[in-house]
């Protein structure tokens, strides 16, 4: 069927508004970012020229590069488990009746809704190696002879950032997958229950299956939001002890403001959004299958 | 009349209203957007001067207010507004205020480093007739020379302090029989026995921060070296710099234990709350110990830091700056408001709000009655006379010595972190201090260069 000329023209008028925001946020940013990346530029005089492949090859033979894409992984990865964790846990708990279900649900989306600078705060306090609780409470109970440095010794300052960052993300989950488990029919839990399935067995056999789909979802967005994390790290350690704790958003922003160097810090900022993309072409076949089902 | 009529007389009614009401809302849209569309002069009858300070505790801002009020009744069509800037942030927020044509009209406080790199840049304004207005030879050399190239002042200091100072604990001190210490195997020596339960026999800031970086640029010159030659090569690979860091990292183990992540905060506040025997830091302890832990007070004092036996007594100073970015919309206005600054009574206003802490670079300020007519500048008058002297010999890494040029490169080195990386990499990756300065030295050369 031919579309009338005026038809056509209401569906461009439509779409106008949509695609000029996103020309303007989406596609020029990135196309500057991208043409950027191949200029040594200064960021207080936006005066550079031209460097074709230089950062990006700078880059890749720096040591601290590598470092700190490693340093990326293993607080995407770690975060992201306990996140995966404890959001099945608390989702699995908040599913079952018991009195008081509704405050619980609401109270378990407090990190979340909290301002990742306020819960920074009041995390170093708990840190603190000489006025946090958690040292005091270690030392008090004969744990430790003296305060750890939570936050200035490796490994110690990577698990807590992982901490903070799986208590800070997990309500996400747990929202997820409490919505999916209400969909769950109960007749194939009371069918299994009739077969004698286990509680461990119905979990694996049923529950986890039906939220394979929503939890792989759930990965792969957790997935590109941890890796691109810059508050919650940069607040809790300013990737140290020296780059201990880096990742690769900081380093983006530390090249380009305090070293003034805006090419470079745009040409990590394009090879973190290659490993990105990777995520979110899997994002999207996960979603095409999705739909599929 | 029917009811459906009176129900259409009202809805008519209500329909009336409520094109009222668009009516209004479409004429103040428009209204308002005239208003943007209007050009800046007349849209506002006030000129409005954007004052940038790292100084904003609540008697600071009283202070300011005081001062730009008067400013402003002086000048009825111009308005000064404070924003509140952080030292260890300093760098990013002035890349992204210049990046986007936004920066403020008068900067104040800034460190001598920070101001010489902007000048290499041609970001800030001259202000030789801000510094012949206060006086020329009304400053102290020093305060006066730092911000004085090929014959031009490119800033000016607006008030001093210095770092290179030890608090330390007269109690603690008496208690172990030991004396202030001179030098740094003494310092040492202290901190090993002062180190009991609670209580930690030294506090340094090893954390990734300003803080450390300067202070490792005073540690290499009391060692007896330099960070770069007088030809401006780089110096940091030496047998000073391996001594300097085998010294931190020797003392590291008297810290507290999150020493690794310690700035300007942390520092202070592990000596003002007892928790420390001595720390290096500015003249704030004398009004914070008053304020916060007054238990503390008459229990404490400062002497110049320490430094190598075989070494040079050598301190470092900011040179608390006031200076105009290039990009500043109000320049000659701009001036006027750092020639108010200037002024006898409003040096004092200011030198009073943190007393000790910042100190005068006027001559006619430091001698005069009125600066020393405040009760905690009396009750430390010794302390406060010591680091004024500490001052009129503190160099910083721009100059960093006699016969040494302008390093123009000296922002970039310390907001690079190169220095406390190098420290860091010794005592939390344990790299040995000799291949830590090489490597430190490989990175400086990289920041000279770029």
């Amino acid at each position: 069927m031919r579309l009338k000329t005026s038809d056509s023209l209401i569906g461009v008028a439509f779409i106008t508004p949509a695609a000029t925001l996103f020309l303007l946020l989406v596609a020029y940013p990135l196309f500057q970012s991208i043409l950027i990346s191949f200029s040594a530029i200064n960021t207080m005089t936006l005066k550079g020229h031209y460097v074709g492949l230089a950062n990006y090859l700078d880059i890749l033979q720096d040591q601290e590069f590598w470092r700190t894409l490693v340093n990326t992984l293993i607080w995407t990865a770690g975060s992201l488990v306990l996140q995966v964790l404890l959001g099945v846990g608390f989702a699995l708990l908040l599913h079952r009746a018991f009195p008081g279900r509704a405050l619980a649900r609401s109270l378990v989306l407090f990190p979340y809704l909290l301002s990742t600078a306020v819960a920074v705060l009041v995390w170093r306090w708990l840190f603190n190696d000489l006025y946090g609780i958690l040292n005091y409470g270690l030392v008090h109970i004969g744990l430790i002879e003296r305060p750890i440095a939570w936050l200035s010794r490796m490994p110690e300052a990577m698990i807590s950032v992982i901490l903070v960052g799986a208590w800070k993300f997990f309500p996400f989950v747990v929202i997820a997958l409490l919505a999916r488990l209400q969909t769950i029919p109960l007749q194939l839990y009371e069918a299994a229950r009739i077969d004698g399935a286990s509680a461990v067995a119905r979990f694996w056999d049923i529950t986890l299956p039906q939220l394979s789909g929503v939890l792989a979802v759930v990965v792969l967005l957790r997935s590109i939001w941890d890796f691109k994390e810059f508050d919650l790290v940069y607040l809790m350690t300013g990737g140290g002890p020296g780059i201990g704790t880096q990742t690769l958003p900081i380093l983006v922003y530390r090249e380009a403001f305090p070293q003034l160097h805006l090419g470079k810090g745009a040409a990590i900022a394009v090879v973190m959004l290659l490993v990105m993309l990777v995520f979110m072409l899997l994002y999207l076949r996960q979603s095409a299958r999705g739909d599929e089902r | 009349m029917t009811n459906d009529s009176r129900f259409g007389q009202q809805a008519a009614g209500r329909t009336q209203s409520r094109r009222g009401v668009l009516k209004m809302m479409g004429g103040t849209a428009l209204g308002l957007g005239s208003l943007a569309l209007r050009p800046r002069g007349a849209r506002a009858a006030t000129r409005n001067l954007r004052f940038w300070t790292s100084q904003t505790a609540p008697a600071q801002m009283a202070a300011w207010t005081e001062i730009f009020n008067a400013f402003q009744a002086e000048h009825p069509d111009v308005s000064v507004s404070v924003e509140k800037y952080s030292d260890d942030t300093l760098w990013q927020s002035l890349s992204a205020a210049y990046a986007a044509d936004d920066t403020p009209d008068l900067v104040s406080y800034v460190q001598a480093y920070t101001v010489a790199t902007l000048q290499s840049d041609g970001l800030v304004v001259p202000m030789d007739d801000v510094i012949k207005a206060v006086g020329e030879d009304d400053f102290f050399p020093a305060a006066r020379d730092i911000y004085k190239q090929n014959g031009s002042y490119f800033a000016a200091t607006l008030n001093n302090q210095t770092s290179s100072n030890l608090w330390y604990r007269t109690d603690l001190f008496e208690a172990a029989g030991l004396e202030p210490p001179r030098y740094w195997d003494e310092l040492l020596a202290a901190a090993k026995k002062l180190t009991k339960g609670d209580i930690y026999g030294n506090t340094l800031p090893y954390g990734r921060t300003s803080m450390a970086d300067t202070m490792m640029v005073m540690f290499v010159r009391q060692s007896g070296g330099h960070i770069v030659h007088p030809d401006l090569s780089v110096a940091f690979d030496s047998p000073e710099t391996v001594a300097a860091l085998e010294f931190l990292k020797e003392i590291y183990q008297y810290a507290p234990p999150g020493a690794a992540s310690y700035s300007w905060g942390e520092t202070v506040n592990a000596f003002i709350t007892g928790r420390t025997a001595c720390a290096p830091y500015t003249g704030r302890p004398i009004y914070l110990i008053h304020d916060k832990n007054p238990a503390l007070e008459g229990k404490f004092h400062r002497v110049p830091y320490p430094h190598r036996r075989d070494g040079v007594a050598a301190y470092d100073s900011p040179f608390n700056s006031l200076f105009i970015p290039s990009k500043s919309h109000n320049v000659e206005l701009a001036k006027q408001l750092a020639i108010w600054l200037f002024r006898k009574d409003n040096q004092i206003k200011v030198l009073h709000t943190a007393p000790g802490h910042n100190l005068p670079v006027l001559k006619s300020v430091a001698t005069s009655k009125a600066f020393f007519d405040n009760p905690l500048i009396q009750a430390h008058k010794g302390d406060v006379e010591g680091m004024i002297e500490t001052t009129s010999q503190s160099t910083n890494l721009v100059q960093e010595g006699p016969g040494f040029p302008y390093n123009l490169k000296a922002g970039s080195i310390i907001n690079s972190h190169v220095l406390s990386e190098t420290l860091q990499s010794v005592v939390v990756d344990g790299v040995s201090p000799k291949q830590a300065a090489s490597q430190g030295a490989d990175k400086i050369a990289k920041v000279m260069k770029d």
